[in-house]
């Protein structure tokens, strides 16, 4: 195809990367070990080597350190986009995130901003040690004052992390790790944003609306176009993309339109973003629910350790099987 | 189901309580959480709430009385229709249904999802436990929030809509299938369905015959129509005798009963009269072509007449509402499952009409031969007694004499009269060109609250239908 | 294989140039104009009777809790006034002598510590943030500004101030680490009062200064009677031109006292002994630098008289303009609690702020029916 070029989600991110410090000469990588080892992922890769130490900066093993002084440099006028090395640490920097982060632009009125990103590998699905499989982007979104999206594929990836480095908001940016590797797609050479805040529907359906997002979506992807194939179904698909902000109009339009509603994720059932859409669709498309909506989520326990982390996650033919019954209710 | 309340465990080591006052009666209907009893324990006094929603069977206890804990307190019958709770969703191995399948609901009849032909269905009795539709209006109608934006949209009472969802749920299409008034899916199990029907209002032999004698009109002519009278208010009429001659004749015998018989019709009755034409020409040659043998075989002509009760049966078949009369009294609509066609057949004496029983079950050979036969007895005076009974359509045709059309009277208490006038040779428009074609003027007058002006057209199309591709008989069966 | 010992060549000294009786050392008394020390003194002065004039309003419900800062002036003041105006201020909460010398007006202040969000916009053309409650994470702020300091190659430095609490914070830590690591122009200054709260620092700390924390993160630390305002100033000078010609980040420990609760929630007698109180209250530090002055020559009695007349009448001016732009609409609307959350505007804040909008609508007309209610009753 012309003026696209095929590469998966980790390639995808490093363009993204090299192309916004090419571009942006403010713009500053930082986080540990993505300078000379390129990343425990090799997301960062070749960034040192092209824009020096001074704008990919090696940091100190300290998240709460890395994201205080990203807020120093943001507020400075940098944009740095920080790697915390997994989503599970970022706790250290969660006050700093919370505290300052989410609201300097709004206790200043405005006059205070923190334009900077902190990009994570998260979510489960690689077989990794303890505490490297948590998917928290429901506590992060429950922040007011910060960004918090999610990409689902290559081009998505590239897109979505040169719309989080231009923002002038804090963007929690999540790359799932599971899908760093897993496929190819065709990403256009010209750089893209994809818009924080707006879903996509991928597919169009009338007899039921899947929303998913990260890893998930792949799930729900493969279980809807099985489906499809089987049975005499037609579902719309939405990739959710943006967390917080989240845009409710597109999933309920579609509810409108369908009746039905699955969500999928697979961070944990309680309080998690499922709980949110589900209670936007209440709110904006009760009159057009025909059944109750179901979710298919992780459940409310730490990520079993690698030997069963198979049976946490949301796979296929629960996802199949949530939208027959919610089809058939 | 009965379910016995047996008194809670009132925390804190309690182990009585004296009932202090009973707040419900034998036979009252409950709501979960209402207060039953009030309660005394040593410490306080505790309201008990209904843990279910029914109706209250037997209460165990007495006021004053000190019940221990455990003991049955009070017996409420939960019927299987009363609970709301979605059932839990069946696993299935491998799905085969699709939304548009039909659903098997667990408790409720099989229905047709609209598919189109409609499912023979056992007729309800009334027994509280199989509800056609939900009549305890205490309990919500289980619903989807978008089914009952739709009935709310339409107007529709979701308390009078038969459920075809699982569980004894109310579907979209159940919705909108109650009101468009399609009722065909529902007829054959329709709430209203009740068995044993009502006999036949009686119209006596005297009445109907009116055989020309004083002495049925004194034997208790007008005894069954004790109701409806004429207007006879004195005076309202001016003196005739003014103006010219006149000769007064007492109304007697058929004609008082003709008389009071289209008076109740006409106050009792709203009628409608909807008007078609059927284009009859290639029937009619059929017809002339099968004269001569069917007369040699049977005696009898093969007349248009009935041809057109046949297709009235088939009609009735699919329209059933013009197969019915309506009880006022009881608020019923009686569908009758057998098709007696009356023929209005004019005799000097006036107008009388023998009935075709069971023309549903009989050959259109026979039909012919019973028409000619009964025309003949009643014009002679002839015709017995059970065959001017037991009508439930009415067909009467003026053809024979001519008329372009009529608004035909419904015969009290049908819902619905077909009125032929005569097939003329007239002008058409076939694909574009003016040929001669017979066309017969039909009118159907009808009952508008057993049936509306759209089902009305339907009919007599499909009358129509069958007479112009007679080949729908034979499709039909 | 003998045990050799590992040479740690940063020392901490004691810096007091000024001491509590009014003696300076001329050695190292710094040279500095008489308008540099007359605005210096004029600013501590305007702090000590802001911080009580608050307390006054604060007793009879015209301010809300706020952290006192009469006490803490010299630190303030002292370090402030060594940077440039285009250098940067962070202040942790007890700086409000240094604020104002910043530039920050006292409606502004007072606004702030009233609950106005408004109160934390910095002014105009000046590179301050606004108070830091959480405690320390303030610090990793300016050792962010000063990395991208360096980044960008501008010769400046960030001034940042916390407690002695806060130095057992992580953040504190994890910014001095930073700082040192990437040689940020950053000058980690602590106003060292002895108590966080109640807590005593001989229960915060295990360590003889808290001065000396500047080893382990190899940088130069320095340990300052912080009631000297000074020996302040020329701590923070030397630190200033060490920043700027390179050599990253210094840690200065102001040794000082709490001169009020540490809120106006506090009840400082319940840890503090009378005696030890009454010993620091003697070290005060503007009495010290009045007479300093007075003997220099560079004020009279009479000038000071004068200038606590003027700092009292701009103090009730200050207050008046803050309680009329409290009173404003701007101030007053709670709709605007959704306006700064993000650079442009969202769905579902928007829907959020018509939410109460059309509540606040509602309410207003229920008070209209009172009011109309009322008023037939009353014609009774």
């Amino acid at each position: 195809m012309a003026g696209t070029k095929e590469m998966n989600m980790a390639k995808a991110i490093n363009l993204a990367l090299h192309e916004a410090l090419e571009r942006d000469e403010n713009v500053v990588v930082m986080g540990e070990d993505v300078g000379y080892d390129e990343g425990v992922f090799r997301i960062t890769e070749g960034l040192v080597q092209k824009y020096g130490e001074k704008r990919v900066i090696d940091t100190p093993l300290a998240e709460a350190g890395i994201m205080g002084t990203a807020i120093g440099m943001s507020i400075y006028g940098l944009r740095p986009v920080c790697e915390i090395q997994f989503s599970d640490f970022a706790n250290y920097a969660f006050n700093q995130m919370e505290s300052h982060a989410a609201r300097f632009r709004n206790r200043t009125r405005g006059a205070v901003k923190t334009p900077l990103v902190m990009r994570m590998p998260s979510g489960g699905g690689i077989r990794a040690l303890e505490h490297h499989s948590e998917s928290r982007e429901a506590t992060w979104a429950h922040v007011p004052g910060l960004k918090v999206v999610m990409p689902s594929g290559p081009r998505s990836a590239r897109a979505l992390l040169h719309s989080a480095i231009q923002d002038d908001d804090a963007v929690v940016f999540y790359e799932p790790k599971s899908l760093y590797r897993l496929f190819k797609e065709e990403v256009p050479d010209e750089i893209e944003t994809f818009p924080i805040g707006k879903a996509q529907v991928v597919k169009e359906g009338k007899d039921l609306t899947v929303v998913s997002f990260g890893a998930s979506f792949r799930v729900a992807l493969d279980a809807v176009e099985t489906l499809e194939e089987d049975q005499d179904v037609s579902i719309e698909l939405i990739d959710l993309l943006s967390i917080s902000p989240m845009d409710h109009a597109t999933i309920c339009k579609s509810v409108e339109k369908t009746g039905r509603l699955v969500v999928v994720h697979e961070g944990p059932r309680n309080l998690g973003i499922a709980a949110e859409i589900i209670a936007r669709v209440n709110e904006n498309a009760f009159l057009s629910l025909e059944a109750p909506i179901k979710r298919v989520t992780g459940y409310d326990v730490p990520m079993p350790y690698f030997s069963k982390e198979q049976f946490f996650l949301p796979d296929a033919d629960k996802v199949a099987l949530a939208c027959m019954e919610t089809i058939k209710f | 189901m009965s379910q016995d309340f047996l008194l809670p465990d009132l925390g804190e080591g309690i182990h009585e309580a004296e009932i202090i006052a009973i707040k419900v009666k034998v036979g009252q209907s409950v709501k979960e959480d209402d207060i039953l009893f009030e309660v005394e324990t040593d410490k306080a006094v505790v309201e008990v709430p209904s843990p279910f929603t029914g109706v209250v069977e037997a209460i165990h206890v007495k006021e004053g009385e000190v019940a221990k804990t455990g003991c049955s307190m009070i017996t409420i019958g939960t019927g299987a229709g009363a609970s709301s709770a979605p059932a839990k969703e069946e696993k299935a191995a491998k799905v085969s249904d699709t939304k548009t399948q039909i659903l098997t609901p667990v408790g409720g009849a099989s229905t047709n999802g609209g598919n189109g032909k409609a499912a023979p269905a056992p007729v309800q009795t009334q027994a509280k436990s199989q509800a056609a539709h939900h009549a305890n209006r205490d309990i919500p109608v289980p619903a989807a929030p978008a089914v009952r934006a739709l009935a709310r949209e339409l107007k529709v009472d979701l308390y009078e809509v038969r459920p075809s969802g699982p569980h004894g749920r109310v579907m979209k299409e159940d919705v909108r299938a109650y009101a468009a008034g399609a009722l065909e899916s529902k007829m054959g199990t329709g709430a209203a369905v009740a068995t044993g029907s009502r006999p036949q209002p009686a119209i006596s032999l005297h009445d109907k015959y009116g055989g020309g004698d004083e002495k049925s009109e004194k034997s208790g002519g007008s005894s069954s129509f004790s109701t409806p009278s004429m207007p006879s208010v004195p005076g309202e009429l001016p003196d005739f005798t003014k103006h010219g001659q006149v000769e007064r004749v007492p109304l007697r015998s058929i004609r008082k009963k003709i008389a009071q018989s289209m008076m109740k019709s006409w106050t009792t009755i709203p009628h409608v009269t909807t008007f078609d034409e059927a284009d009859i020409t290639a029937l009619n040659q059929t017809l002339k072509s099968v004269e001569k043998s069917f007369a040699e075989k049977t005696g009898s002509r093969l007349t248009l007449t009935a041809i057109v009760v046949k297709a009235v049966v088939s009609a009735l078949q699919k329209y059933p509402q013009f197969n019915s009369s309506l009880d006022d009294e009881k608020s019923e609509i009686v569908f009758k499952k057998y098709y007696n066609i009356g023929i209005a057949v004019a005799t000097d004496k006036g107008l009388i009409v023998p009935v075709i029983h069971n023309a549903d079950q009989k050959s259109l050979t026979q039909i012919a031969i019973e028409l000619q036969d009964i025309a003949n007895k009643t014009r002679a005076g002839k015709v017995e007694l059970e065959k001017l009974q037991g009508g439930t359509f009415t067909i009467t045709n003026i053809g024979a004499i001519g008329g372009t059309n009529m608004s035909p009277m419904i015969n009290h208490p049908e819902c619905a009269i077909l009125g032929m006038a005569r097939g003329a040779d007239k002008p058409v428009v076939r694909n574009g060109n003016i040929e001669i074609g017979t066309i017969l003027p039909l009118a159907l007058s009808f009952d508008h609250r057993l049936a509306d002006g759209a089902e009305a057209a339907y009919f007599v199309r499909h009358i129509i239908n069958h007479l112009e591709h007679p080949l729908n008989f034979i499709l039909e069966n | 294989m003998p045990r050799k010992p590992i040479e740690i060549t940063e020392k901490i000294e004691y810096l007091s140039i000024l001491d509590e009786n009014a003696n300076v050392d001329t050695k190292l008394e710094p040279k500095l104009d008489n308008d540099t020390l007359k605005k210096m003194y004029r600013f501590m002065l305007l702090g000590r009777r802001t911080d009580e004039r608050m307390l006054k309003m604060q007793r009879t419900g015209r301010l809300g809790t706020f952290p006192q800062a009469s006490g803490h002036e010299a630190v303030s003041i002292g370090s402030v006034s060594a940077i440039e105006k285009t250098d940067w201020h962070i202040p942790a909460y007890r700086e409000l002598a240094g604020m104002l010398y910043r530039g920050w007006s006292l409606e502004k202040i007072i606004l702030y510590w009233n609950g106005y969000e408004e109160g934390a916009v910095p002014p105009k053309g000046v590179n301050d943030l606004p108070y830091c409650v959480p405690v320390a994470s303030q610090l990793l702020h300016a050792a962010g500004v000063g990395m991208a300091m360096n980044i960008k190659g501008d010769k400046k430095v960030a001034l940042t101030y916390f407690g002695d609490g806060s130095s057992s914070e992580g953040d504190f830590h994890e910014a001095l680490n930073f700082a040192s690591v990437f040689k940020a122009p950053v000058i980690f200054v602590c106003q060292n009062n002895q108590y966080a709260i109640s807590v005593p620092l001989s229960k915060q700390m295990n360590c003889k200064t808290l001065a000396q924390r500047a080893v382990a993160y190899g940088m130069p630390g320095i340990k300052v009677d912080g009631n000297d305002v000074l020996a302040m100033y020329v701590a923070t000078k030397e630190a200033v031109d060490r920043a700027k010609a390179g050599g990253g980040p210094t840690l200065i420990e102001g040794l000082t006292y709490r001169f009020t609760p540490h809120t106006t929630a506090d009840d400082p007698k319940r840890y503090r002994s009378e005696d030890e109180s009454k010993e620091w209250f003697g070290r005060e530090p503007l009495t010290r630098f009045a007479k300093y002055l007075q003997n220099k020559g560079v004020m009279t009695a009479k000038d000071l008289e004068e200038m606590e007349a003027e700092v009292d009448a701009e103090i009730r001016a200050g207050i008046e303009r803050s309680e009329t732009l409290s009173k404003s609409e701007e101030l007053m609307n709670p709709l605007a609690m959704f306006d700064y959350l993000y650079g442009e505007e969202t769905e579902h804040l928007k829907a959020q702020k018509e939410e109460l909008k059309q509540y606040l609508e509602h309410k207003k007309k229920g008070k209209k029916q009172q009011n109309h209610t009322a008023h037939a009753g009353s014609a009774k």
